[in-house]
């Protein structure tokens, strides 16, 4: 366990040590946040009804550009393989880097995007509702991405190849994420749908890392 | 047991598949083709004609077996996958990089003849219905498959490709029951194995001799491809020579 909380440090400060960095997805998310009324015209109407799932696929943008790149780095510098000698299973320290990205670079997306839902004109409670599904959504993608992410650690110029390996994994988070804040500012009860995002987000916090430590072996020959 | 697993490993090794290979080759071009001309004679000028649906309704002879084929090679592709994962086989690789463009070609014009059929009896090519797109998404599963063992050097690339397909294959099953989840546009599913279709039989025999046609051509193009695979995998081998030197003249 504190072995599990020192590699937790380690990679938080690693993150943070390049702070202009880890805020680049949410810079990202909130210009995109900004550009869909300049695109979309100053409809009030209109941006309500469309605010869950455009805040929804700028935050799956975010996801992805906190992605990239993500055990390229571990791979050079032979992180991976100290990884893969040492004697804690490479699933948990898979687990646990994740975890540290999201905290890093995610986390300021997930407390953005009720404001940016708020700016859309969408009422406070059901901004409140999406930044829910939010919670339990992003980390599932970032998960799920970080399998890309790692099949992609030693590929040349991987960054635009995430997004095409990766987004049709994320399908599901999307249509739930949106559609139960949709569905709530339709006055329906959501318990269900948030219930099922937390079941997405167990199964993959189970599974996940198994396919990402088998893909780190993989890509590093071992 | 050594009995048992005998086919098992005989079908692992290179020249033995490229020489089988051949005889299955023909055999399932030929029955395709005769399969598919009587499914579609059958079909197309035979069969009755569709009370609502009128005659647009003939292109399910088409749509239909491309879509259970894109379906079914995707989950056929996984467990070369997981095969590959597990037993380290290097047929299944090639099987796989063999056969991923059919795939892909398939749920593509699954996807191009659902449009058509869509026009005259939805009133439109395309909808946003759950079915509809996740056969889309099933195309960007084969496609990023693809691209995936493009962007790797070569001994990565095959395992990782494995891997991407097993996980991939999650989405099989939303395909499948995305119509009773959502349940909008698209009809229900023409058959099932557990009830009797609700077509007349007229109408579901020449759909089920096309859809074992289409199993049948496309088993013919990927076993093609494989074989051409394993000339240029092992072209060094003395016997990928002399098949090359029998067969082409090289």
């Amino acid at each position: 366990m504190t072995r599990l909380i020192a590699l937790l440090r380690r990679d938080l400060s690693l993150i943070w040590a390049d702070l202009g960095q880890a805020l680049r997805p949410v810079m990202f998310f909130a210009l995109v946040g900004v550009s869909f009324p300049l695109g979309l015209g100053a409809n009030n109407a209109l941006l309500i009804q469309v605010a869950p799932g455009l805040v929804w696929v700028a935050a799956l943008l975010a996801v992805l550009l906190a992605l990239d790149g993500l055990f390229r780095e571990d791979l050079d510098d032979g992180t991976l393989d100290q990884w893969l000698l040492s004697d804690m299973a490479l699933p948990v320290t898979v687990l646990v880097r994740v975890f540290s990205l999201w905290i890093g670079a995610v986390a300021p997306v997930v407390v953005m995007g009720p404001l940016i839902a708020m700016a859309f004109g969408l009422d406070s409670v059901t901004s409140g509702v999406l930044g829910v599904t939010l919670l339990l959504g992003t980390p599932t993608c970032l998960l799920l991405g970080s399998l890309g992410a790692a099949l992609l650690a030693a590929a040349r110029g991987g960054g635009s190849l995430l997004g095409l390996l990766v987004l049709p994994l994320f399908i599901p988070v999307l249509v739930f994420g949106a559609g139960a804040s949709t569905a709530f500012a339709g006055g329906v009860d959501v318990t269900g749908q948030l219930a099922l995002m937390g079941a997405m987000l167990a199964a993959s916090v189970a599974l996940v890392p198994l396919a990402v430590a088998a893909a780190l072996r993989i890509v590093t020959g071992g | 047991m050594a009995r048992r697993w005998q086919w098992f490993h005989r079908w692992g090794s290179s020249p033995y598949v490229y020489r089988q290979g051949a005889k299955w080759q023909t055999g399932l071009g030929f029955v395709g083709l005769t399969l598919l001309a009587v499914g579609w004679i059958w079909g197309l000028a035979f069969a009755p004609i569709d009370y609502q649906q009128g005659n647009s309704y003939r292109i399910i002879f088409l749509h239909v077996p491309v879509a259970f084929l894109a379906q079914s090679m995707y989950i056929g592709f996984a467990a070369a996958g997981l095969v590959l994962l597990v037993w380290k086989m290097k047929l299944a690789d090639a099987a796989i990089e063999a056969g991923l463009v059919v795939g892909a070609w398939v749920t593509f014009l699954a996807l191009v003849t659902g449009a058509i059929w869509g026009k005259p009896t939805w009133g439109t090519y395309w909808v946003w219905d759950a079915r509809l797109t996740s056969m889309l998404i099933l195309l960007f599963l084969y496609v990023g498959a693809m691209a995936l063992r493009g962007a790797l050097p070569r001994d990565a690339a095959g395992k990782a490709v494995a891997l991407l397909l097993v996980v991939g294959v999650i989405n099989i099953p939303i395909i499948k029951y995305s119509v009773e989840w959502w349940n909008t546009l698209h009809q229900g599913a023409t058959l099932k194995l557990t009830e009797r279709p609700a077509m007349p039989a007229s109408m579901w025999v020449p759909l089920v001799v096309s859809i074992l046609a289409m199993y049948c051509l496309a088993g013919y193009w990927v076993l093609r491809r494989l074989r051409t695979q394993l000339l240029i995998r092992e072209h060094s081998t003395g016997w990928a020579r002399e098949a090359l030197e029998r067969e082409h003249g090289l």
